[in-house]
């Protein structure tokens, strides 16, 4: 027992005496004192139990705290014995663990239950779009009445998102653009080489990157660091009673905190596409001029003819319906957090998780529709 | 080192950040006793209450806890010391991801020896003594008035049967009515459950109401330690501020 070895605990271990017919409780009955071999006392004391007609005597007993108590009343199996002796105070401690009403059930009936776990997903997609709308009606808005009086709009913050969002964003996005363009263009090469289509890999490049990988790489960087913030901060906002502060300042939430971040990130994903498509262009040359031999004066001549400019701008332009993408569904799991580090924790995932799926989704709706435009 | 002291300050010093928060803070706490530390704001009592506990360390100076040192003892050591007090923070620091069954049951659950029932009857128990009703189990933190946070954190901080219990600020943010009834509450647990009671609070009915001793902490040091007569009569701006100001007056002059 390694508890006993505490040289000042003021307590003696708890003992069982029984003999004729009497059980005798001596020492002190704690939670502490009984932790170390609470298994044998509840067995021996399980056993003594057994016999209806036994009498208990715990006058001896130094201290009962609750955990003894309770243990007590269930060994005795929720009734007191007929013959039972004991102080005062314990007396009245074990009066309120007989007088503790049943604790009402957690868990609804069954059949309630599986109604409401059958009804579940699809209340889920209407709250989803309930609230989406109303939020989307919100920003709608809010847009508007900042247009009509522009001096309120919030520049500072735009400008702050800007910052955080794109600015910060320039390291991540340039890397993981450079080694996409080196992946790409290697990849491709070899394949070139054997049919001796060299020549295409400046198309193949410019094409896919400007097209596709670019705006979506760009996007998707930011829907996992800027979705994920602008979640926890609205959720941990809305925790701390600040987003009912700013109301009650008169200030409305979605015009100060939900379309500046729209604003900021609708500016910045198109300029990160921008910088994440030369990053890649340039990893792209770099590894076809090792494994092809192709210089980067052939890439600038050849790139203009190959690749029609819409190309750049069509990806420029999702960039910006990205960022608006991403924001918007930040926001709105950042306003559905329930006030728990729980539901802090899911919405965030949530949100990072449908940002990038909807961006993903919104590219295929573009690529559907602007099929073979630019492409000749 | 007398044996007698529950809490035992030793020339407790804090430097935080370069800043002089404590010196020389010597008090031994009787057990059984209920002591109430006062002070200005920012005065460092709540740091005073984390150095206790472990929390933070003082710069100098040394603590003990059942005459039990917090930094010279291992792990496990530690955690039955741990076991042997409760605190209750200022704004309750209840689990919000669990219920109010589960946020009581936390500790004993961490145990790992206590069955199902047993947690359960337990957790009853202490919701009863703290006033709370069964249909409070199953409610979310989220969901509670100010002072049922501050009844459930009680509930959750003598879960473990402390011999000793630590309040910050027990009755701040209550209502008058509410803040009484909490008081009322604690004075009877401490009776009944004999415990040793340090608490930091701004309010002097509490002070009236429930307390044996107080510290005054004040000029980065305990001033006075002692009944509320013997504290009232030192003469120090703050002493003055405190107990002279009209609700000061009403309070001392109301107490029976």
């Amino acid at each position: 027992m390694p508890a006993m070895s505490e040289p000042d605990e003021a307590w003696s271990a708890p003992r069982i005496e029984a003999d004729r017919g009497e059980v005798r409780l001596r020492g002190s009955w704690t939670l502490r004192s009984m932790l170390a071999d609470l298994p044998r006392l509840k067995r021996e004391l399980r056993q003594h139990a057994a016999h209806a007609d036994l009498s208990w005597d715990l006058r001896p007993v130094e201290r009962l705290d609750s955990c003894a108590a309770v243990m007590l009343w269930q060994i005795w199996g929720a009734r007191r014995p007929p013959d039972l002796r004991l102080k005062a105070d314990h007396e009245r401690l074990l009066a309120r663990v007989a007088a503790l009403p049943g604790l009402p059930p957690a868990r609804s009936p069954w059949p309630q239950r599986v109604v409401a776990a059958l009804a579940q997903p699809s209340w889920q997609v209407l709250s989803h779009g309930a609230d989406g709308v109303r939020l989307l009606g919100r920003v709608a808005l809010a847009l508007f009445y900042l247009c009509v009086r522009p001096l309120q709009m919030p520049w500072l913050e735009v400008s702050a998102n800007i910052r955080q969002g794109g600015t910060r964003a320039i390291g991540i996005t340039g890397v993981v653009g450079f080694l996409i363009g080196v992946v790409l263009s290697y990849m491709s090469a070899l394949e070139l080489k054997y049919y001796g289509a060299e020549s295409f890999i400046v198309s193949i490049l410019g094409i896919s990157i400007a097209r596709e990988l670019g705006p979506l790489l760009a996007a998707i960087l930011i829907a996992g660091r800027s979705g994920s913030s602008i979640t926890a901060q609205l959720g941990v906002m809305r925790l701390t009673q600040e987003l009912d502060a700013l109301s009650a300042l008169g200030v409305s939430p979605t015009a100060r905190l939900i379309v500046p971040r729209v604003l900021a990130l609708a500016v910045a994903v198109p300029l990160l596409v921008v910088w994440t498509d030369i990053m890649a262009m340039l990893g792209g040359i770099l590894a076809a001029a090792l494994t092809l031999h192709f210089s980067f004066a052939q890439f600038a001549s050849g790139l203009p003819a190959s690749m029609p400019v819409f190309n750049f701008w069509f990806g420029v332009g999702k960039g910006a319906v990205f960022g608006v993408v991403i924001a918007l569904t930040a926001a709105h799991f950042g306003m559905r957090v329930r006030p728990n580090t729980q539901s802090l924790g899911e919405e965030t995932t949530n949100s990072v998780v449908s940002a990038i799926t909807l961006v993903i989704l919104v590219d295929a709706v573009f690529a559907i529709a602007f099929n073979g435009v630019g492409l000749t | 080192m007398s044996a007698r002291c529950v809490v035992e300050l030793e020339a407790v010093g804090t430097v935080l950040e370069g800043q002089l928060i404590h010196r020389d803070i010597d008090l031994c706490l009787q057990p059984g006793e209920v002591l109430a530390v006062i002070g200005a704001s920012g005065a460092g009592k709540t740091l005073l209450l984390r150095e206790i506990i472990g929390l933070q360390q003082p710069s100098s100076g040394e603590i003990r806890v059942f005459g039990q040192s917090l930094n010279s003892r291992g792990q496990g050591a530690h955690t039955r010391l741990r076991q042997r007090w409760g605190v209750l923070f200022q704004q309750g620091a209840l689990f919000s991801a669990l219920s109010v069954f589960d946020n009581i049951a936390f500790p004993l659950r961490e145990l790992r020896v206590l069955d199902r029932r047993h947690i359960r009857d337990l957790v009853q128990l202490k919701l009863s003594m703290v006033g709370l009703g069964a249909n409070d189990a199953h409610k979310m933190p989220a969901e509670l008035s100010g002072g049922m946070i501050k009844r459930v954190a009680l509930a959750r901080a003598l879960a473990m049967e402390p011999e000793l219990l630590l309040l910050d600020e027990p009755t701040a943010g209550l209502d008058p009515v509410a803040s009484e009834r909490f008081v009322g509450l604690l004075t009877g647990l401490q009776r009944e459950l004999t415990l040793t009671v340090v608490m930091v609070t701004h309010d002097l009915d509490t002070l009236v109401d429930a307390c044996d001793r107080v510290a005054v902490l004040a000029d980065h040091t305990l001033l006075s330690v002692g009944s509320l007569d013997t504290v009232m009569a030192v003469d120090h701006p703050f002493v003055h501020d405190f107990f002279e100001g009209r609700r000061g007056r009403r309070a001392v002059a109301n107490r029976a």
